[in-house]
């Protein structure tokens, strides 16, 4: 198969995976049938308390939100470290950052909500801290790995460094500051299910409240749900970054 | 040269945050309420804080020592810097301990917890080792710096000197359970992990030798390891639980939906990508030179495969499955949901009590259990690492 049916295969997918997305959020009540038929025993197959569209809106406010800050954070300590002012503190900054990481994500969620009080807060602010590990350690990876050679062309051509920043080394380091959102975002709607156990509103209510009540059919009705928003997500991501390797390539051809 | 270490001086004004800005200590009148936080300036005072000026005093003194002196200079300025921050943590340490003694002594119900000064410090303490890596070039140096910061915290440790600590309340009250968490948690990691590699290496050498299967694997895997852990382990719990009603010698074997099959499963599903990648990409490293040769001296294709080919791909091997241990410790935390039990379970407990200390007793074993697994594969990929020389005598021993 040639590389341009793949990608085209890839492309439908993701409407397939869009697709089955939208229809088990808005029709899961219809599908009150086909649980009581699986799960006889249980009264009400389906949950009901909140419809699944809400909490699908609100799981991705809550990852929008905290990716954003993370991003903006995260790109913002590589930048500073990767400039000739802040770059004594990259050692610093990379073992902070890897000593972070083997904190499991549910464990700063955990912490969090003590200390903060149940609800969003506590999720946003553990999803914020974890979502900047990857973004960080990725962007000092992208502003690096910019060919040496490409940003004297530039100093030669007269640019000044802001300049330099925003048309050469950003753009060139996109492809791999994009990996590591991608990273980020795929823990963050993770953990953003997790969080409904601290009393945050996400697609993980369902699954806590079927774990606690012993009602398996509103733990796969969640799971289902989330499983495919973490597989639609990352396909989106998958497309963009082709798009951009694409678009890359094509000024460097230039 | 600049006269003063930029990354230095900036640990040390956040050292000063840390002490006298943040609260050192928390208290609560008993387990349920939420700690307040005592400063060390206004609630603390006394000769802790007339301790605690000095050595800060102290490690400001050696961090504006001019560098620009010598080479000799620098040097004893980080030994200083080292030795004071050191002191400054186990001053901590003892602190802590003492505090908590004396609360208890006067109302048997108050929880002394440790504040956000105290975290704050401890990281910064982890911070600035890094910042005096350089100073660490002989095993002498790097044992002396061990020992420094060990030995007075081993010293609080045997003469139990944190014991009405709350964190340490809380330990004793729930020793069996933190017991047997400790045994569950190892249990199912080690498993999946004895799993993952043999079924990662069986995979990732397929994966190598075709690369059709090998694309096929690797994004089947990708897809599976973008689920969220706690969807994976809810459907995996309905059909477990279904083929145990059908099969009953399953549920003989201690096969069930809920607890340790489900956990293992999925847990397995997340770890085999990082071992199939690295197990494919380190046979595919390896240059075909060094194969050739092999094949040159009269190795059989066993032989060549894995006193050469697979020993040659050990280092990338080993840093995929660092890799998968440090990500199954983690994400057995959450397999508690599903009844699995380990750390997880007592954390989740914590976190429906709101009691951080509960919290904390589930998360800290973890986070060390992680760190050290990190530490230990590290070791080991650097073991392994063939000097040019040793590949040589890889190929020699071979033949």
């Amino acid at each position: 198969m040639s590389t341009q049916a793949i990608k085209a295969r890839a492309n439908q997918a993701i409407w397939l995976f869009l697709g089955l997305l939208v229809a088990f959020s808005v029709g899961m009540p219809h599908l009150e049938t086909v649980f009581h038929a699986l799960f006889p025993k249980l009264a009400r197959p389906v949950y009901l308390q909140t419809s699944f569209v809400d909490l699908l809106f609100s799981h991705i406010w809550l990852v929008v939100v905290s990716s954003v800050i993370s991003v903006l954070i995260g790109v913002g300590v590589a930048l500073f470290v990767t400039r000739p002012a802040g770059v004594a503190f990259r050692p610093l900054v990379e073992t902070v950052v890897a000593i972070c990481q083997t904190f499991p994500p549910v464990a700063v969620l955990a912490i969090a909500a003590p200390l903060i009080g149940m609800g969003s807060s506590p999720a946003l602010i553990a999803l914020v801290l974890y979502g900047l590990l990857p973004v960080v350690q990725s962007s000092i990876a992208g502003l690096t790995s910019v060919n040496p050679a490409v940003l004297e062309a530039a100093k030669g051509l007269g640019m000044s460094p802001f300049d330099r920043l925003r048309r050469v080394e950003l753009p060139l380091a996109l492809p791999v500051i994009l990996a590591g959102i991608r990273i980020s975002v795929t823990i963050n709607i993770g953990t953003a299910a997790i969080a409904s156990s601290v009393g945050a509103k996400t697609l993980g209510t369902p699954i806590i409240i079927g774990l606690s009540g012993f009602n398996t059919a509103y733990v796969i009705q969640g799971a289902i749900v989330v499983g495919l928003l973490a597989i639609t997500t990352d396909m989106l991501f998958e497309l963009l970054q082709q798009r951009l390797e694409r678009s890359v390539n094509n000024t460097e051809k230039n | 040269m600049k006269r003063v270490n930029a990354v230095q001086l900036t640990l040390t004004v956040l050292v000063w945050g840390a002490l006298f800005v943040l609260p050192l200590m928390g208290m609560a009148p008993n387990r349920i309420l939420t700690p307040k936080g005592l400063s060390l300036w206004s609630d603390i005072g006394g000769t802790p804080l007339v301790v605690m000026l000095i050595l800060g005093v102290l490690l400001t003194l050696s961090v504006l020592l001019p560098a620009k002196l010598s080479a000799q200079a620098k040097k004893l300025s980080n030994g200083l810097i080292y030795f004071f921050s050191a002191a400054i943590v186990a001053y901590l340490f003892w602190l802590a301990g003492d505090f908590a003694a004396s609360q208890v002594e006067l109302s048997a119900r108050v929880r002394c917890s440790f504040g956000a000064g105290f975290w704050a410090l401890l990281l910064l303490w982890l911070m600035s080792i890094e910042a005096v890596r350089p100073l660490a070039k002989t095993p002498l140096v790097s044992t002396l710096m061990a020992v420094i910061f060990w030995l007075p915290l081993m010293v609080l440790v045997s003469q139990s000197h944190f014991q009405y600590l709350s964190l340490f309340i809380e330990y004793r009250a729930n020793k069996s359970a933190f017991d047997n968490a400790f045994f569950v948690h190892s249990q199912i990691v080690l498993i999946t992990l004895v799993l993952t590699i043999v079924i990662g290496l069986w995979l990732g050498i397929r994966s190598y030798r075709s690369p059709r299967f090998g694309r096929a694997c690797l994004s089947t895997l990708s897809i599976l390891q973008t689920v969220p852990s706690i969807a994976l382990f809810g459907l995996l719990l309905a059909p477990l639980s279904y083929l145990t009603k059908k099969l009953p010698f399953l549920s003989e074997l201690g096969i069930s939906g809920i607890g340790m099959t489900p956990a293992i499963i999925a847990l397995l599903l997340y770890s085999l990508l990082p071992m199939v990648r690295s197990t494919q990409t380190g046979l595919k490293q390896v240059s075909p030179l060094m194969l050739e040769a092999a094949y040159g001296m009269g190795m059989s294709r066993f032989q060549c495969l894995w006193k050469v080919h697979f020993r040659l791909a050990l280092p990338v091997i080993l840093s995929g499955l660092r890799i998968t241990t440090v990500q199954a410790i983690g994400l057995t935390m959450v397999a508690a949901l599903i009844g699995a039990g380990g750390f997880g379970a007592i954390m989740f407990r914590g976190l429906s009590g709101s009691a951080i200390d509960l919290v904390l007793l589930g998360v800290i074993p973890v986070v060390i259990m992680a760190a050290a697994a990190d530490t230990f594969f590290k070791m080991l990929v650097h073991l392994t690492e063939p000097s040019p020389k040793s590949e040589a005598a890889t190929l020699a021993q071979g033949g």
